[in-house]
């Protein structure tokens, strides 16, 4: 009898690196993915092509993206929904790429860990008013090793001897990073200057961007199109090409165009697989031993909550009431030195430098008259600046329908051209309150029930940014040959929506594109929606591989987070689905110390071993994991 | 025509014009454009999540609405001077005229600023005005062009222009995308 076999929903992060791992460790997998394949030569032989360019109308025009027109979402407040208010907006929220590969398509490939605190954040340092404050039921411990494997197969570029210690106190490192970091933008060089001398400490950013040819793709050159944009050369490492690309070669199916609306139940505990719609619209069920849902945080609680039944009745797996609730994003702070000459941001991947710095936890006066225990913020990412499009866009602000004040503005490009920008995701509190349910009245294409977001800030994050949003603009404000500077806490604007013509809850939630913790983790089944393994407590071969399962958000890009989970739980389900207790010890990987600075062969043999067999070994050891 | 093609145009070291091959959309994308282009018009499998006004519709009711304006100034709008335009088009108490202008701005963009490929952005004006690189793959940038300051960019910034852009900073938080009108979000300034 063969290995049990997986359907997964959705080939984006967790999705992807789920195929990979199960696919290698002999489990046949089918993925099903609504997107379609936008990447040439996927799972095939050849080298992998693009479909992308240097193409900002074509990024404009839901190429990658989902398709509002087609499958909108909609969004209130929670005073909205107090006042019985089903929406004010219908459109774009909070979208993420709709296509093979999922989010990493475009992401800017950030690969920073939470750390230690982000996981224990109840027991460290106490609830936080009106805020849904828990542990996570793994530490930073427990997910190092895959951190470890994932950053590997990723080709995460950094330099550990660069990272501040109070930085590697809280993420500890195993080994150094398989390649070195990227050449360091100018503008961030600025920017990292001008931190030097108020005592902050700027490090090359851990990213998934090739700074040597790595696995058949090339190295960077520094093109300028990455956040947002699809790779034209395959630099860039991500769900699609570093882990789908090799779980089709292993034998995966990949089913594209394939919308699911339902999982299948066996019975009360046990999903019998999924249906979906073709792209004729015929109805197919796949049955399988396993289901992985890995659609987002907001199609994943679209999902369960759409799987309703007799047993189930207010969704799969819902009983403790948390699916779709605990809906976190980042909430963004902005911050920019002006200059008089062109700093062209724009060259090199979105930003290679970053500032640990204003991570937090920090207790100055202004929590205490908030009435808030602490502040929390986030990392920077130093040196960039917005593209050509955006740029037109931020001036029509001022002048909506364009003429020569706009065209004189763009001559001068001082938004783009003269900035260097800082940027802070910053650590955004679950609330009960901000949730994803079921629009009662709006459908999408496909004539089911759109997400329904629920959103308002807490005031945790408010103050947060206002705290730390000043000393961002100190930072560049002291840049070498800064004539100028500003913060602009551009998520409280948002969130308050001044100057909005399309009101608060249009925008309150545009600024990100991290989106988490709708179906939680936890070991209390009447509290969170699935076990440490991410696995779900209420149907015993249902697993979650997204952002949902996050209990807290950090102040650190998500996806990075997002894999090394996948990878946990398919250790969990390769090893007999129990739950994980300690580190297991990864054989798998080069020794710890690793490769020094640079592509060390042996470094590269060793993310490349890391096949099924290798994730399979994670536990080896003798530890109870295996089986 | 809405996807140009990829990953290279021949205008930085590559000799084939990929861009100038558009990718083909498929079914279910060629449906989201045709509502974009055509409307919903009544038909249902359209109107799934509300009725929306097409392209064509939008530019027939706003040109049409544009020169019931600009019949104040006694002439059509195309035949008014340059100054009556403005006039029309930045009157903010008409919000007929600001609607079908915020649309109409987007499009432009795409003719001004875009990859020529899509039919504007003739002799690459829009980029040489704006210092703009353009799409430069697959050359790319050297490690010097990344690391050091070049001076053969957007030329050096008056003073008081850093002094005033503050007025326009509020904006970068971006613009969602709504349903209903597609063309109306902008992105803010990246969202990683």
């Amino acid at each position: 009898m063969g290995k049990p076999s997986v359907v997964i929903v959705g080939s984006g992060a967790g999705g992807s690196v789920a195929a990979w791992a199960l696919t290698n460790a002999g489990h046949p997998v089918i993925i099903l993915e609504k997107g379609r394949n936008l990447i040439p030569g996927l799972g095939g032989r050849s080298p992998l092509g693009s479909t992308f360019g240097n193409d900002d109308v074509k990024a404009g025009r839901a190429f990658e993206n989902q398709d509002p027109v087609l499958e909108p979402r909609t969004m209130r407040t929670q005073l909205d929904a107090a006042q019985g208010t089903d929406r004010t907006f219908i459109g774009d929220v909070n979208d993420l790429p709709t296509t093979v590969g999922g989010g990493t398509i475009h992401w800017d490939a950030k690969c920073p860990r939470f750390w230690r605190q982000d996981f224990k954040g109840l027991s460290l340092y106490g609830p936080v008013p009106g805020a849904n404050v828990a542990d996570w039921p793994i530490t930073y411990d427990d997910l190092a090793p895959y951190y470890d494997a994932v950053e590997y197969k990723l080709g995460v570029q950094g330099d550990i001897h660069q990272i501040p210690a109070f930085v590697l106190q809280q993420a500890p490192r195993s080994r150094q990073f398989i390649m070195p970091p990227s050449p360091t933008m100018y503008a961030g060089r600025l920017l990292a200057q001008g931190g030097a001398t108020l005592g902050k400490t700027a490090y090359p950013v851990p990213m998934a961007i090739n700074s040597a040819a790595f696995e058949g793709r090339p190295r960077c050159n520094s093109c300028g199109f990455c956040s947002g944009y699809g790779c034209p050369i395959n630099a860039r490492g991500g769900a699609a090409v570093s882990f789908l690309h090799d779980a089709l070669k292993g034998g995966a199916q990949l089913r594209s165009r394939c919308f699911v609306y339902r999982v299948e139940m066996a019975s009360k505990r046990r999903a019998a697989g999924v249906s979906y719609l073709d792209e004729d619209g015929k109805t197919h069920t796949v049955n399988a031993d396993i289901v992985i849902l890995a659609a987002s945080a907001m199609e994943t609680p679209r999902l369960l909550l759409m799987s309703a039944n007799s047993d189930h009745p207010s969704g799969l797996g819902n009983l403790s009431d948390q699916v779709g609730r605990n809906l976190m994003f980042h909430f963004f702070t902005l911050a920019g030195g002006i200059f008089r000459d062109d700093v062209h941001a724009l060259r090199g991947p979105s930003s290679t430098l970053t500032m640990d710095d204003f991570v937090g936890p920090d207790t100055p006066q202004m929590a205490a008259r908030a009435g808030l225990p602490y502040l929390k913020g986030g990392i920077q990412e130093l040196g960039a600046t917005i593209g050509l499009f955006a740029e037109a866009g931020l001036y029509s602000a001022a002048f909506p329908t364009g003429g020569k004040a706009h065209k004189d503005l763009m001559k001068l490009s001082v938004l783009r051209a003269h900035v260097a920008g800082m940027q802070m995701p910053g650590e955004d509190m679950p609330q009960k309150a901000n949730r994803v349910d079921l629009d009662p009245a709006i459908h999408d294409v496909y004539g089911f029930p759109v997400p329904r977001i629920t959103h308002s800030a807490h005031l945790f994050e408010i103050t947060a940014s206002s705290y730390y949003g000043p000393q961002m603009q100190a930072v560049c404000a002291a840049a070498p040959g800064a004539i100028g500077s500003f913060w602009i806490p551009v998520a409280n604007l948002a969130e308050t929506g001044s100057g909005n013509p399309l009101g608060s809850a249009a925008a309150s939630a545009a600024t990100t594109a991290h989106v988490m913790g709708t179906a939680r983790m936890g070991d209390d089944p009447t509290a969170s929606v699935v076990n440490a393994c991410s696995r779900m407590h209420e149907v015993d071969n249902l697993y979650i591989a997204d952002g949902s399962v996050f209990t807290s958000s950090g102040g650190f890009n998500p996806t990075n987070t997002i894999m090394a989970l996948s990878l946990h739980m398919t250790h969990c389900i390769i090893s007999g689905d129990q739950p994980v207790a300690g580190t297991p010890p990864m054989s798998a990987l080069p020794n710890t110390g690793g490769p020094e600075m640079g592509l060390a062969e042996e470094a590269v043999a060793g993310a490349a071993a890391l096949g099924g067999a290798a994730v399979a070994r994670l536990g080896r050891g003798g530890n109870h994991l295996e089986h | 025509m809405i996807h140009a093609g990829g990953p290279f145009s021949n205008r930085h070291g590559s000799s084939r014009d990929d861009f100038a091959d558009f990718i083909a959309l498929d079914k279910h994308a060629e449906l989201g454009w045709r509502i974009r282009i055509e409307g919903s018009l009544g038909i249902k499998a359209r109107e799934f999540a509300g009725p929306i006004a097409g392209l064509q519709q939008i530019y027939t009711i706003g040109l049409k609405h544009l020169n019931e304006v600009g019949s104040r100034f006694g002439v059509d709008f195309a035949s008014a001077t340059s100054v009556q335009q403005d006039l029309i088009i930045t009157d903010q108490t008409d919000s007929a005229t600001q609607a079908f202008g915020g649309t109409a701005f987007a499009n432009t963009l795409d003719a001004q600023y875009g990859a020529p490929e899509y039919g504007g952005n003739q002799g690459l004006v829009g980029w040489q005005y704006t210092h703009y690189s353009g799409d430069v793959q697959p050359n790319g940038f050297s490690d010097d062009q990344v690391t050091t300051l070049d001076t053969g960019g957007s030329p050096p910034l008056p003073l008081a222009a850093a002094r005033n852009i503050q007025a326009l900073l509020p904006g970068l938080r971006g613009r969602a995308t709504p349903h209903s009108a597609p063309w109306l979000g902008r992105p803010p300034f990246k969202r990683g």
